[in-house]
């Protein structure tokens, strides 16, 4: 059976496709969301999802989040004394979510689809099958994200054909992806989005705006200075973003050097406040409509994916952008996790899939740097040359010729780069080599470089030098941000030793961790409650009786929910 | 190829390609037969490409050739029509609309597969329906009129009604309606530009601001209705342009490696980057017009070539030392391309149309094309110069002229005809050409005054080129340095210019190269010459009776033997003294004549100088010998030493014969 992974920023699915439609899979504590949050416990073992999240308040030196932003770099993150990459904060997610499933499906599970932000580069998607691989998973396929949320949508769709556009706005990446949809072929016409922009952005700038607001009066000025204060003010962000869904005016309070900061923010104010943000979004999609050669008006329908599309805000762009209301059939926070099974289905040959062919593009041209006549005689280095364009549907495989330009040219050098920009230095450097080429008169000798770029998004060059037949190949793959096969090995010797806390013990865990927080926020008579209600649920985990702990349990969701409210997700 | 690939017949049915495409697919899926799926998705773009290029070819004409109607009096449509690359509409929206207006009455009749948005909840449905086929066709509806309607129905709106009419109406409705708007965002503009740019400036901010132009559709439509007046206007006005430019965000797909703009706004991105770079002098209209002669020239397909060549020449775009950062060097280099080419072509058509025996009208034909502008870079010129030379390289006839003419346009000579260094193929072939006739000729001139100077580079030059008779040359050919210096000089035009040696007169090389005992015989020859004067003496003593016999054959041996060597090698001597006096050994080629010549022999004159001294000095000794006979033998028995001293001096000094260095070619 393979799985369907949705790997986001702040939360985590996984999904399966089983008996014609895809299944969302509940974690330990029967939610579909896993917070992307990895944390270690008081003992030293790895706690995962919700429980770690609230965990990020009392003791931020032992959690972390939003690591997927960093994924393909070889940024380390220090938890307790142990130093972590990227990769492996997320393979520990990817491990939870695989315990998830199998315990759900009643099966070892070993092969999965993960899905990335269309807009990832090469070094973050082999980041992202990295992870895969340390927590013992192949990764069939890499899918991006805006296409998974189209599968799920496509799938529902009775129209024969259609156009459609998918906004994909998840914690912390935003994607666009506009989709054809004909004769059983999904066919992704165009993808365009920003690595750096997503929910997480929206709720920093709340934060900014209560710093600016009434932080400043009592002498809270850097928000990052107290790690504890800054995830305190987060979760009030978070909350008011929510809350300003449905409410016209929702405030944020946060304790702060024994006095309490209370900022009440309206939905006028909210929009003024992430307009740079707003404005964000446009370029992305203007860019995916140039290159898909649509206009707006030629679009059947436009699909909302990610959580941060819940925001009125967003919404409410949406349509001024397009000129109609956008459409929310599905869970925008499960559409992708969805998109993923289908996927996973399709890659199974899953029969009830059989009429459906994807076809996705490749989100960023490719080309190597070249040398152009300024005027006859005279050349520039530092040009690009895109030898596979940017939206073309892969896999694909595409040649350039390139000639030598000096008299007696001994070699050539080739620079594999990825990006838009004229000049090469504003684009990303993949990789290079230095060919060979028999010493001729300038001009005579030319070599044909082919680009192959396969449906995973990893790329391979060849350079054929015509007069000799000699051929060089360049795979890209040395980059500082990602692991070689014996760092792997490493690696996984290394999860191994972790010890991870056990999955049946989550919810106690989760609980205790949301006690504790709420201990730390709350102040006089309701502290007094918790450390009671905490302490007395201690006492009855200590008797390990499996009724008295359940029963116990309760006791003090329901207290705390009483003071603070439902739980978020 | 790529309809076997589909399975098609050639066909211009978009539909059916896709059908075909997509039945394919299923069998070819890209995650399992990555190879093949290329060889399909390859046929299919070419096929999809094809078919619209027909479609376009059908109809694109008739679109572009609409009459442009009212609205041109505002929208100044793009005077250049920029080629294939610059890929974008370059169809004024005017020309969409005017287009729109030609199908007013079709209908389209086939039932559309596209979803209908909503079904309206108050209005009736036919009217609805009715008031958008009327906004969407009904070219002599009026303005108000059309906003009026798209107001009631809501159309711009997020939930339009329509009835149920097809979607490609509500969006000609809608372009429609954001065409009157821009329009009118336009002339409000223009309004406030009349009063000063700052206030156009808050105007057009003020303008954007409005919810209207939020709407991905309708901002396009602004920006394109914008791009085309701005682009139109004679005198740019720069602050406005900016902030357009900031709002509508080009700059960025300007910058990316593949942009997909339309000219105008190309044209407006341009402009205005040039003129924010620093040390940019030309006001922003001259700078429009520059950009647009610059397009002209390198898209526009009908070229006049006359006004090419003034416009080249006047805007410097060849010119290596004009600085051209910022502008589209791609436009450059294309333009500079064409300007080349047509240089290129002028200059050889007018070589091929003068007289080929005519050097001078070739010269002329040649000489009015060095001023093209195309020549400016010298680059350029290098290359043009190259190909001519490589054309002549194949001809017999040698046009000096010409050539020199052309080495030194190119920058292949200096003025004075000195060749520079690391010239290659033709260009190297042409410069030595023109090399060896001006060594010739140098050497015909130092022949030609050869025969009044001493110098024997001269006279050497002198006996092998000039005519001369005879008895003359054998006389010159009796000089032994010369005759030595002759050789030398025939050896070095043989290594060094084989060419040349081939123009020397073949009996000169073989005269000059025939073997002369009689002349540079070692010293012996002067040896033998002064025997004979001391034969006398020597039979004189003989017969003296006065002396013992002994005595008399010691003499006679001293005046045999020693007398004549002791003679020839004071001579020697004698003569290695006054050049060393004279300074003119230190001269290496003298130095090498004058050790070769004490080596192996004398010149006539030494002999006959050696032979006269011997007779002086054998008489001498004879009227001597009757007072003191024992001077005469010391004096043999001192030239004696000396003969045997001079011969070991030379044994030991044999092999210094230093190869010279070409005296001919270094002057």
């Amino acid at each position: 059976m393979i799985i369907g992974i949705d790997l986001g920023t702040t939360n985590s699915l996984v999904a399966v496709w089983r008996d014609g439609q895809a299944e969302m899979i509940p974690n330990a504590l029967g939610h579909a969301l896993t917070p992307s949050v990895v944390g270690l416990d008081d003992s030293g073992a790895v706690l995962v999802g919700l429980a770690a999240r609230e965990r990020l308040i009392t003791h931020p030196q032992l959690t972390t989040a939003v690591f997927k932003r960093y994924m393909g770099s070889d940024r380390q993150t220090r938890l307790g004394t142990q130093l972590f990459r990227p990769e492996e904060l997320s393979a520990l997610v990817l491990k939870s979510l695989k315990a998830d499933a199998e315990r759900y499906l009643g099966e070892a599970v070993t092969e999965a689809v993960i899905t990335v932000p269309a807009y990832f580069s090469d070094a973050q998607r082999k980041a992202t099958k990295i992870a895969g691989q340390l927590a013992g998973l192949k990764v069939e396929r890499l899918v991006n994200e805006p296409t998974a949320a189209a599968l799920a949508y496509g799938l529902h769709q009775n129209e024969p054909e259609s156009r459609f556009l998918v906004f994909d706005l998840g914690g912390g990446t935003f994607d666009i992806s506009i989709l054809e949809l004909f004769e059983g072929v999904m066919e992704v016409r165009a993808s365009a989005g920003d690595n750096f922009l997503g929910g997480e952005d929206f709720s920093e700038a709340l934060i900014d705006g209560f710093i600016e607001a009434v932080g400043k009066q009592h002498g809270l000025t850097d928000k990052e200075a107290d790690p504890v204060v800054y995830q305190a003010l987060r979760k009030q962000a978070e909350q008011a973003k929510r809350g300003l869904s449905g409410t016209a005016e929702v405030a944020m309070e946060l304790r702060y050097q024994e006095q309490s900061l209370r900022w009440a923010i309206g939905e006028e104010a909210f929009l003024k406040l992430c307009e740079p943000l707003l404005k964000r979004l446009r370029e992305p999609i203007e860019k995916a409509l140039r290159d898909a050669r649509l206009k707006a008006i030629d679009l059947d329908q436009i699909v909302l994916a990610g959580g941060a599309t819940r925001m009125p805000a967003v919404r409410k762009l949406v349509a001024k952008l397009f000129g109609r209301m956008p459409a929310m059939n599905l869970n925008p926070d499960e559409v992708v996790a969805r998109g993923a099974a289908v996927m996973a289905g399709l890659k199974a040959r899953d029969e009830t899939l059989n009429e459906v062919v994807m076809t996705d593009v490749c989100p960023y041209s490719q080309g190597i740097e070249v040398s152009e006549q300024i005027a006859t005689g005279r050349f520039q280095p530092g040009f690009y040359l895109p030898i596979i364009e940017r939206n073309s549907v892969v896999p694909i495989s595409r040649e350039q010729v390139v000639s030598t330009i000096v008299d007696n040219q001994m070699a050539l050098h080739v620079s594999v780069y990825q990006g838009e920009s004229r000049l090469v230095k504003d684009n990303i450097f993949l990789g290079e080599i230095t060919i060979p080429v028999p010493p001729r008169p300038a001009g005579q000798i030319s070599v044909s470089v082919r680009f192959t770029y396969d449906v995973n998004g990893l790329l391979e060059a060849e350079m054929t030098v015509a007069e000799t037949g000699e051929k060089h190949r360049l795979i890209i793959e040395e980059n500082p941000g990602v692991l070689t096969p014996a760092e792997i090995e490493e690696k996984l010797a290394a999860l191994a030793k972790l010890k991870i806390h056990p999955r049946e013990l989550l919810p106690n865990a989760q609980l205790m961790a949301r006690a504790d927080r709420m201990f730390q926020q709350a102040l006089g008579e309701e502290r007094q409650w918790i450390a009671q209600a905490t302490a007395r649920f201690q006492s009855m985990l200590e008797s390990q009786e499996e009724n008295t702990i359940k029963q116990g349990r309760d006791e003090l969701k329901t207290l705390l929910d009483q003071l603070e409210g439902e739980g978020w997700l | 190829m790529p309809w076997d690939v589909l399975g098609l017949a050639e066909t211009t049915d978009e539909r059916a390609i896709r059908r075909a495409y997509a039945a394919r697919l299923k069998q070819t899926r890209p995650e399992d037969d990555a190879a093949g799926f290329v060889r399909l998705r390859e046929a299919y773009e070419h096929a999809l490409g094809w078919s619209r290029w027909q479609a376009m070819q059908a109809q694109g004409g008739e679109a572009v050739a609409a009459p442009e109607g009212e609205v041109s009096a505002t929208v100044v449509p793009g005077a250049l029509a920029p080629a294939d690359e610059l890929h974008a509409s370059t169809a004024s929206p005017a020309a969409a609309v005017s287009a729109m207006a030609e199908t007013r009455v079709e209908m389209p009749a086939q039932p559309t597969v596209r979803t209908v948005w909503q079904r309206d909840a108050g209005a009736p449905r036919d009217q609805a329906r009715e008031a958008l086929r009327q906004v969407a066709f009904d070219r002599d509806m009026g303005d108000e009129q059309v906003l009026g309607l798209a107001e009631e129905y809501g159309w711009l709106g997020e939930a339009p009604r329509t009835g149920d009419a097809p979607m490609e109406w509500l969006a000609r409705a809608r372009s429609r309606c954001a065409y009157i708007h821009a329009q009118k965002a336009v002339k409000l503009i223009a309004a406030a530009l009349e009063e000063s740019e700052s206030r156009a400036v808050a105007r057009f901010e003020l303008i954007v601001r409005a919810s209207r132009w939020e709407s991905l559709d309708g901002r396009d439509m602004l920006k394109q209705v914008l791009a085309n007046w701005l682009r139109g206007r004679a005198e740019p006005p720069m602050l406005l342009l900016r902030a357009v430019i900031d709002w509508a965000g080009w700059l960025d797909d300007f910058h990316s490696s593949a942009p997909t703009m339309a000219p105008d706004e190309m044209m407006l991105c341009l402009l205005s980057e040039l003129v924010a770079l620093p040390g940019q002098t030309v006001a922003p209209a001259g700078l429009l017009a520059k950009l647009e002669r610059l397009c002209h020239a390198a898209f526009a397909q009908e070229l006049d070539p006359e006004s090419l060549l003034l416009t080249a020449r006047e805007d410097c775009w060849l010119d290596p030392q004009a600085d051209w950062t910022g502008w589209p060097q791609s436009w450059l280099s294309r333009a500079g391309g064409r300007v080349y080419q047509l240089c290129a072509q002028r200059m050889q058509q007018a070589l091929e149309a003068a007289d080929r025996q005519d050097e001078v009208a070739r010269m002329a034909a040649l000489r009015a094309g060095f001023d093209d502008p195309a020549w400016v870079d010298g680059a350029a010129r290098h290359a043009m110069a190259e190909r001519l030379a490589t054309l002549w390289q194949e001809e017999s006839e040698k046009h000096l002229l010409l050539w020199g003419a052309l080495a030194r346009w190119a920058g292949w000579q200096d003025a004075d005809g000195q060749s520079c260094e690391g010239l290659s193929g033709a260009a190297a072939w042409l410069c030595g050409q023109l090399d060896q006739e001006r060594v010739w000729q140098r050497w015909c001139e130092m022949a030609a005054a050869g025969a009044r100077q001493t110098d024997t580079d001269a006279a050497a030059l002198h006996a092998l080129l000039q005519p001369m008779p005879a008895w003359r040359q054998h006389w010159l050919a009796g000089r032994f340095p010369l005759q030595l210096r002759v050789r030398h000089v025939l050896a070095y035009v043989e290594q060094h210019w084989p060419a040349l040696f081939a123009r020397i007169a073949p009996e000169r090389v073989t005269f000059w190269r025939r073997d002369r005992l009689s002349l540079q015989g070692g010293w012996w020859h002067g040896l033998v010459a002064c025997w004979l004067p001391a034969i006398l003496p020597a039979i004189g003593i003989l017969t003296q009776e006065e002396l013992a016999l002994a005595w008399r054959v010691l003499l006679w041996l001293a005046t045999m033997f020693v007398l004549p060597a002791a003679l020839v090698l004071s001579v020697a001597a004698v003569q290695k003294g006054w050049r060393r006096l004279t300074g003119l050994h230190r001269q290496p080629e003298r130095q090498d004549v004058l050790a070769r010549a004490a080596r192996n022999g004398f010149g006539p004159l030494s002999v006959l100088a050696c032979a006269l001294l011997a007779t002086f000095v054998g008489t001498a000794s004879l009227a001597i010998m009757e007072i003191e006979s024992w001077l005469a033998l010391a004096f043999a028995m001192l030239a004696f030493a000396a003969t045997l001293w001079f011969w070991l001096e030379h044994q030991a000094g044999k092999p210094a014969a230093a190869p010279d260095e070409g005296g001919v070619a270094d002057r």
